[in-house]
């Protein structure tokens, strides 16, 4: 929606806070977006609390800054010196089309090579960048099912399908793979233009009009991953989730939905959900 | 100009941020469901479940499978057992699914053996309940949920070693019928045909109100069909939901005691 003319602008009406044109993902702004989100839920809200303890079976380390190589599948038995594994993302993604895309995965024969170590640059793209944006949240773990899940083991797969409550209820924040296509696509992508126009006077800060984007129905609700059968659990138990959609990224936890333009849904207002543009 | 989607869409963002809020404690949860959408806690699941039926999958024997999360989560919160998408106490409505779209296809080569012909979850297709107002009907207690049965483990899991069935059994009455073109049947797969008769069990009534007699008072049906017969009755499935008047089901009398798979 544009904004043709300002006639009738008073200094003290509601333009709101936002940004005009979205850092690039995987930049230190938008990683900086990311932790804000988190921490502002951390310290205000009690999203993320969970009486009982729960750990998943395994996980993948996603090593640290200082051997960002070191990636590998720890069971909880027997990794050592894990201090806070009890904090870990959850990944909620599309498998995709197996033509398409190549299902990397864990299976009984490479497992314990899996548990020595995984070569980052043999993982599909999607799964290069959930590792990214957890080291870059300055979280340790990361679940992912096709590889914390024994895909050929029918007995680990029914264990574990079983556990899925805890899995993303007790994830500290789940990312939502909203726009990759499949395991090869990843979801790190660049975000169309978003054309603006700056008016400038001596009077207020610059203000800036550009179109309205915000639309959590069509970018999350309506995506190709919310009609999975298995993301609709992934998506009601968990407490945080950032979905990475094609036009920005937005944050759910129980207090409201925000978006990367920095809209803010109110705790009340459901309405704004719906058609989430910014106020003119 | 809104999408024509929205509007379902606008409970159903509702009902998840509900579900979020009853797991923070939110200490207003489920009057604040119920605030918006009377009878709060038996829509969040169905809402839920219409909505779950509808997605997709790549292997659809995944259907029973990827929701035992959510499953679990609403069993804590309702305080209850079940499971294949039916809670204890809330048992009869569970069982009025209908189809709402195309014919419904069981699935075949399920994990479990135990999923029931009146589980929504054991076939592909999209489903709806029975609009029933909260309060406004009664249940029959011939219908014998086996959830707290001693044939149910404490997670819901059919455990009966004493009957060679591997699944799950719900025990009930089953009466005659007499069929009427404006009776209003829901079959799940409109495809088959019958070699039995059909019959039905009542699952619950509309109250009835006082006043003069009400005789043309709704029952809210399971259609099923005898697939067996042993030592204790009739062994059926489940074939079609639906809403007749008392006056066309043979509801004087034993009726015939079923075991429905």
């Amino acid at each position: 929606m544009w904004l043709t003319s300002l006639e009738g602008y008073r200094a003290d009406a509601a333009i709101r806070l936002g940004l005009p044109a979205l850092p690039a993902t995987g930049s230190h702004m938008h990683f900086k977006l990311l932790r804000e989100w988190i921490r502002a839920c951390d310290v205000t809200h009690k999203c993320h609390t969970r009486v009982d303890k729960f750990l998943p079976t395994r996980v993948l380390d996603v090593g640290h800054t200082q051997n960002p190589e070191s990636i590998r599948l720890c069971s909880v038995g027997q990794c050592q010196g894990i201090r806070t594994l009890d904090t870990y993302i959850a990944l909620s993604h599309r498998w995709g089309d197996p033509e398409q895309h190549r299902q990397f995965r864990t299976t009984r024969s490479n497992i314990s090579s899996f548990q020595e170590s995984i070569d980052y640059d043999q993982l599909p793209r999607t799964f290069q960048d959930a590792i990214l944006v957890t080291r870059k949240l300055g979280i340790r773990y990361l679940w992912i099912d096709s590889l914390c899940i024994i895909q050929d083991d029918a007995d680990d797969w029914e264990k574990e399908s079983k556990r899925m409550e805890g899995v993303f209820s007790a994830a500290y924040c789940t990312i939502a793979a909203t726009c990759a296509s499949g395991s090869a696509d990843g979801f790190l992508k660049n975000r169309p233009a978003r054309d603006y126009v700056t008016k400038r006077t001596n009077q207020h800060p610059d203000i800036y009009i550009c179109p309205a984007i915000d639309n959590f129905q069509v970018d999350v609700e309506d995506s190709e991953l919310n009609q999975r059968g298995w993301v609709l659990q992934e998506r009601v138990l968990s407490r945080r989730t950032i979905y990475y959609t094609q036009q920005q990224c937005y944050w759910e936890c129980g207090e409201g939905i925000r978006c990367e333009t920095l809209k803010k849904t109110q705790k009340s207002v459901f309405c704004t959900l719906i058609n989430v543009h910014p106020v003119a | 100009m809104l999408p024509s989607t929205t509007f379902p869409w606008f409970k159903t963002i509702l009902i998840l941020r509900s579900l979020k809020a009853s797991f923070l404690g939110d200490a207003h949860f489920p009057e604040s469901a119920e605030q918006f959408y009377k009878g709060g806690r038996i829509r969040v699941y169905e809402v839920l479940f219409e909505r779950y039926s509808k997605l997709v999958f790549s292997f659809m024997t995944d259907r029973p499978v990827a929701i035992r999360g959510l499953e679990e989560r609403l069993r804590n919160t309702f305080n209850t057992v079940g499971r294949y998408g039916i809670f204890e106490c809330y048992f009869h409505r569970g069982i009025l699914w209908q189809r709402s779209g195309d014919s419904m296809k069981r699935i075949k080569s399920l994990r479990d053996p135990g999923v029931p012909s009146w589980s929504w979850m054991g076939y592909d297709g999209s489903i709806k309940y029975m609009d029933i107002p909260a309060g406004q009907a009664e249940w029959n207690i011939e219908v014998q949920s086996p959830f707290i049965s001693k044939q149910c483990n404490a997670f819901g899991e059919w455990v009966d070693t004493s009957s060679v069935s591997k699944t799950m059994e719900l025990k009930a009455v089953a009466r005659d019928f007499t069929c009427n073109k404006d009776q209003n049947l829901v079959f799940d797969d409109f495809s088959r045909h019958y070699n039995k008769d059909l019959k039905c069990i009542v699952v619950g009534k509309e109250k009835e109100t006082s006043g003069p007699i009400f005789t043309s008072q709704k029952y809210y049906v399971l259609i099923i069909v005898e697939i067996d017969r042993v030592v204790g009755g009739g062994v059926y499935e489940r074939v079609a939901v639906g809403c007749i008047e008392g006056r066309y089901i043979s509801l004087k009398g034993p009726g015939d005691p079923a075991m429905i798979r």
